[in-house]
């Protein structure tokens, strides 16, 4: 306990921080989810030397054969290895996820910390473009930049962080709004602070923990739409491995191998639910209000 | 159980109204007009800016839209006809103007097989309405009752076991869920189709096809609005009206859903009208896997076949129905909580 009292003494940051990490590993599901999370992401790093095989390589004498030492989950009706591509689709699958997430927060930061910081007729025009930009599902703002830029990789990221962007921008208006009435703000300005150093310098480390529950909400959102947009065909494009892909194919097989489609599935499900638990966990430590 | 307010204890005016009165009639018809047209009017603004966004994206496609409409390789003379047919060699403001008042009139041009786009999505847009709406029916039935549960029974084992039920339905995409009920209920049992469509003239063959499709999408969409009621039911639950009620002897029943599930669903119906956009991306996911021709299937056909006249009017209807269905909402709640029309502005 003596942690938490000397931890009171430093800044809120520090504080908080400290918080996390000492509470964190006192929780058996937010250190397991986190260890799933973990090996997600070394499974999509190191693909080349986790799985057995390339994603591509076909093997015509073993067509959806079943599961077996050497090919652990079968071979899919073109005898590619299904657990190596389940393995290179983690890639496809983690770095839409991140990287949508980041894009997200990219746009939606700086624009919810004006809003919030201004207010005033800056705060009324962003309302209303998010109003806009919530009027585009992400599936149909996938559909339209697809016809735009052609289905890939790429498009699907941009759909998704776009999609995203309004939700974040609301919470980091709303946080800026609160944080404008903190002591520290009218300080920063006596002393001689600029807008933009107020809003980066002294605005946004402090809602670094708002910021991060978000993403870990958002990163889950961002591999299930991703898996989504691949299997509608806006995303990944086969022969390129995704576990959006892996059902698209699976789904003419459902009567032959109806394992096809249960290995990608499962694959998503614990990535997006490791990513959640993990957001709940982390949001339960900074607010245990939420929790009790 | 009652009794303490009937045997006379008078409570102070203030502390009687802290919970908000049932069905409040104090903002007379006036306000409330007022409230509609400042709503209508932002939801105006809203559709305009969105139409606008899709005019311009469809003209950021690469390539001359004459040349396309065109046969390839047409002489110059015909490729300047076209462009006068279609407008092309006119400002854009004008096109704009154009196009925009014959979409007012329901008239959203041809398509890539000179059909009426408009009269497609229309025929169309019922399928995909009535899969939304009994989703969304399944969604509250199981969401909010659940939620409520898991907020009264705070930290016990049901609260634990409707928190881990919804972050599955978090995590599970609705298209995966979608394949594992046609495996089992169609593959291997032979209980429900495995896809297609009956018209509501049927009844009971209609709510048949429906049946897995409506499971698979409201599921997904429980799992959000159970997460919300508990947060939003325990916030209310803590509140001082609440002690109010209970100490004015008022039933447990009656405290929680008169008073703390009355406040908590405005936010609910806020979340409901913000993710009607996840309602909608997940029908079109749910009509590919089940094979329902509606809205969502008519937008996947529209990309694969590169038919634009067609993507530009979905993506216009879409976003049009997403701000008439929140200005809608933002009705609804208004009706729940009379304070909001009052204020004019969201909580």
């Amino acid at each position: 306990m003596s942690a938490v009292v000397d931890a009171v003494a430093t800044s809120p940051l520090a504080y908080r921080r400290r918080l996390l990490r000492t509470r964190f590993l006192r929780r058996p599901l937010a250190v397991a989810s986190l260890v799933v999370v973990l090996l997600f992401v070394a499974a999509a790093a190191f693909a080349p030397y986790v799985a057995p095989e390339s994603a591509g390589r076909t093997d015509f004498d073993l067509l959806l054969a079943p599961p077996s030492w050497r090919h652990l989950f079968g071979t899919d009706e073109l005898g590619r290895d299904v657990f190596s591509r389940v393995v290179w689709g983690a890639r496809a699958s983690l770095q839409v996820g991140f990287l949508s997430t980041l894009l997200a927060i990219v746009i939606a930061v700086p624009i919810g910390l004006l809003a919030g910081y201004h207010g005033r007729w800056v705060d009324a025009i962003v309302a209303r473009a998010t109003d806009v930009l919530l009027a585009f599902p992400f599936v149909i703002l996938a559909v339209g930049l697809a016809a735009i830029r052609g289905p890939s990789l790429t498009t699907a990221t941009i759909a998704l962080g776009v999609a995203a962007a309004p939700g974040v921008i609301r919470i980091t208006r709303g946080e800026a709004l609160a944080l404008r009435e903190a002591e520290f703000v009218p300080a920063a300005i006596a002393s001689g602070a600029r807008d933009t150093t107020i809003l980066f310098r002294h605005l946004l480390p402090n809602m670094t923990a708002t910021l991060l529950v978000q993403a870990t909400v958002l990163i889950p959102r961002a591999i299930i739409g991703e898996a989504t947009l691949s299997f509608l065909g806006l995303g990944v494009r086969p022969p390129q491995a995704s576990w959006g892909v892996m059902l698209q194919d699976a789904q003419s097989y459902l009567t032959q191998a109806p394992r096809l489609a249960v290995y990608p599935g499962l694959a998503i499900v614990l990535a997006a639910l490791a990513f959640n638990l993990l957001g709940d966990e982390v949001r339960d430590i900074l607010d245990p209000r939420t929790a009790r | 159980m009652a009794r303490s307010a009937r045997h006379g204890i008078r409570l102070p005016l203030r502390v009687r109204r802290a919970a908000p009165a049932a069905g409040a009639t104090a903002a007379g018809p006036v306000p409330f007009l007022g409230f509609l047209l400042k709503r209508a009017v932002g939801a105006g603004s809203v559709v305009f800016a969105a139409s606008l966004l899709v005019f311009l994206g469809i003209r950021a496609i690469p390539g001359d839209p004459a040349t396309a409409l065109g046969a390839e390789g047409a002489d110059p003379a015909s490729v300047a006809a076209i462009r006068h047919a279609y407008l092309l060699d006119r400002p854009l403001p004008e096109q704009y103007a154009r196009w925009a008042w014959l979409a007012l009139q329901g008239n959203l041009g041809l398509d890539e097989r000179r059909l009426p786009v408009g009269h497609t999505i229309v025929t169309r847009l019922p399928l995909t309405l009535e899969l939304a709406a009994l989703s969304l029916l399944v969604a509250l039935v199981i969401g909010i009752p659940a939620g409520v549960l898991a907020a009264v029974r705070r930290g016990r084992a049901s609260d634990y076991l409707a928190r881990v039920a919804s972050l599955i339905g978090l995590s599970v995409p609705h298209f995966w869920l979608g394949l594992l009920l046609i495996t089992w209920f169609a593959v291997d049992l032979h209980w429900l189709p495995a896809s297609g469509y009956v018209s509501v003239r049927h009844p009971f063959g209609n709510l048949e096809h429906m049946l897995m499709p409506c499971l698979v999408l409201g599921a997904g969409f429980a799992a959000v609005l159970m997460r919300q009621t508990r947060s939003s039911m325990i916030g209310a639950l803590d509140a001082d009206y609440i002690r109010t009620a209970r100490a004015n002897g008022l039933g447990e029943w009656r405290v929680v859903v008169r008073h703390a599930l009355r406040n908590s669903l405005i936010t609910v119906a806020t979340v409901i009208g913000l993710d009607l956009g996840l309602l909608i991306s997940g029908a079109v996911v749910t009509e590919t896997v089940f094979g329902i021709a509606g809205f969502g299937r008519l937008s996947i056909d529209a990309i694969n076949a590169r038919d634009y006249p067609m993507i530009q009017g979905i993506v216009l209807v879409t976003a049009t129905a997403y701000v008439l269905l929140n200005l809608a909402v933002d009705i609804v709640y208004s009706l729940l909580d009379p304070r909001i029309r009052l204020a004019g502005a969201r909580p």
